[in-house]
């Protein structure tokens, strides 16, 4: 078998909530509580579906059933090419595997975390225009575009800027020193490397 | 004897907390904490149990002991009290008990401080293992001492109620732990607005919340996956009465896992049994005087899968 399919079927598996040595045996009766766990008249699901639309219900009802069916088919295929590993080898005990390794999560450097683009980003998703910032701060449109393409040249000097930033935070609900800290870091290492010329 | 001394515990290695709760009341919180107390105390390891119900203290009931006057509550309101010199001894070699208070203190006196220092200490509490008995309900203290614990444990009843109060009870704890994360990275009342509006923003749930939080926040998405990722919920059932109701801790295991995106652990369950009730009105410790109980044993398991962080398997009482 192929790496990718493998992993296709690990996949498959932990939809049914197994691990990778599961028997057929252990799929069949997986998928089968689970159709019954996520049926329409499931009693457990009553207090949660407040919170969920049906569509939810019917999506993990789907990938219960894609993932059985295509689970089946490999199975079928395996017993084919080797018919003495069929389904009598039912000996796997309730693997550890299940609680593996974590995924390792990318180290996130979050020193850079305010940066113009992402402060942009999060005004934008929650709805707020820059005008309206400009409104409520008196900070000018142009100003406020500059900060957050991090075109450091159109900015103010630092005592300034820290105004603006503290303002700009403020409006979207952050946490003002947070973006401050984080944004004069990026701005003293450009003006570090771009010293205005004369001085 | 020589085999009831605790194995000497080495200061230098912190006690592992555990913490249980369900968000109902009557689930067996209080016989659950003390019965897995006696269990770990009876395999020679240094156990403290602290009632933590400020509100419905009972857990020295349960373990035959008198109400202490050195109870939790003196740690609330007498700023130098020491949390180590509130234990009190039970009848059980190794196992150590800090009592709630029924003339409680109101949990607006429970400081942020205080209880800061309270979650620090139960860990240096010199004991191997610190298992605390929480109430019910979702109040900010109840939620703050579940997050901080090692082990997070569930208790749920196979009643739709329970049940009920238990969903509640998970979505508070999971949004408690995403805005005290978020906090520390300076999103926290943005992220309170977020929800505070979702229907603006087309939000139905805390999966959504999520979603949304990782989509458009984008260097938020590591730090939730390092502080989501590592977060299990352990799952207990208690009175089950026939297979469908063991079966409760695999189902909702499931719902948590493809609802919320919250992984779940099923450590176990403890069968319907007029023992226990018995217990109780005699006021003997069950773990002690049921030894040759069904329930008993089965919270043996119980507490040798939360050791070992293992589970039943989903299959479990099936053919």
């Amino acid at each position: 078998m192929s790496a990718g399919s493998k992993i296709g079927a690990d996949r498959d598996l932990s939809v049914l909530e197994l691990g990778p040595e599961a028997t057929l045996a252990q799929v069949k009766s997986a998928y089968l509580r689970l159709k019954k766990l996520y049926s329409s008249d499931s009693p457990l699901l009553s207090p949660i579906a407040h919170d969920f639309p049906e569509e939810k219900r019917l999506k993990i009802l789907l990938e219960v059933e894609e993932a059985y069916q295509r689970l089946l088919a490999r199975f079928h295929v395996e017993t084919a090419a080797f018919p003495s590993a069929g389904e009598g080898t039912s000996s796997s005990a309730p693997s550890p595997s299940e609680s593996g390794p974590a995924p390792e999560t990318k180290s996130g450097t979050t020193e850079t975390a305010f940066t113009g683009p992402a402060l942009k980003k999060i005004r934008e998703s929650l709805g707020i225009p820059l005008q309206a910032i400009h409104q409520a701060t008196k900070v000018r449109v142009e100003q406020l575009e500059a900060i957050e393409a991090e075109s450091f040249d159109r900015l103010p000097d630092e005592t300034y800027l820290r105004i603006q930033l503290k303002e700009y935070a403020g409006h979207l609900l952050l946490n003002p020193k947070m973006v401050i800290a984080d944004y004069l870091k990026r701005y003293a290492y450009w003006k570090k490397t771009h010293p205005l010329p004369g001085r | 004897m020589s085999n009831r001394i605790a194995a000497p515990h080495s200061p230098a290695r912190e006690a592992e907390v555990w913490a249980v709760a369900g968000g109902k009341g009557g689930t067996g919180k209080s016989f659950l904490v003390s019965s897995m107390g006696t269990c770990l105390a009876r395999k020679q390891h240094k156990v403290v149990l602290v009632d933590f119900d400020l509100g419905g203290a009972n857990l020295h009931t349960f373990l035959n002991v008198a109400q202490s006057r050195r109870s939790l509550t003196r740690f609330f309101e007498d700023k130098d009290a020491r949390l180590e010199d509130l234990v009190v001894p039970t009848e059980i070699d190794n196992l150590g008990l800090i009592t709630g208070d029924l003339e409680s203190v109101s949990p607006e006196s429970v400081t942020f401080s205080r209880k800061g220092k309270l979650l620090r200490h139960l860990a240096k509490l010199d004991s191997r293992y610190v298992l605390v008995d929480l109430g019910a309900g979702c109040h900010p203290n109840i939620l703050d001492t579940f997050l901080a614990a090692d082990k997070m444990i569930t208790l749920v009843v196979p009643e739709i109620t329970s049940v009920e109060n238990m969903y509640h009870f998970i979505k508070s704890v999971l949004y408690r732990k995403l805005i005290m994360t978020l906090k520390d990275y300076g999103f926290k009342d943005t992220a309170r607005h977020v929800w505070q509006k979702r229907e603006s923003y087309g939000i139905r749930n805390l999966r959504e919340f999520i979603d949304y939080l990782r989509r458009n926040m984008t260097y938020l998405e590591p730090i939730l996956d390092k502080e989501l990722g590592g977060f299990t919920m352990h799952l207990a059932v208690n009175m089950a009465r026939d297979s469908q109701d063991i079966h409760l801790g695999s189902s909702l295991k499931s719902i948590f896992d493809k609802y919320l995106g919250l992984k779940a652990s099923y450590a176990g369950f403890i069968t319907y049994d007029d023992a226990v009730w018995r217990s109780v009105r005699e006021r003997r410790p069950f773990m002690l005087h049921f030894l040759s109980s069904r329930s008993s044993k089965e919270i043996e398991i119980l507490v040798d899968n939360l050791v070992h962080d293992r589970e039943i398997p989903p299959s479990w009482g099936q053919p």
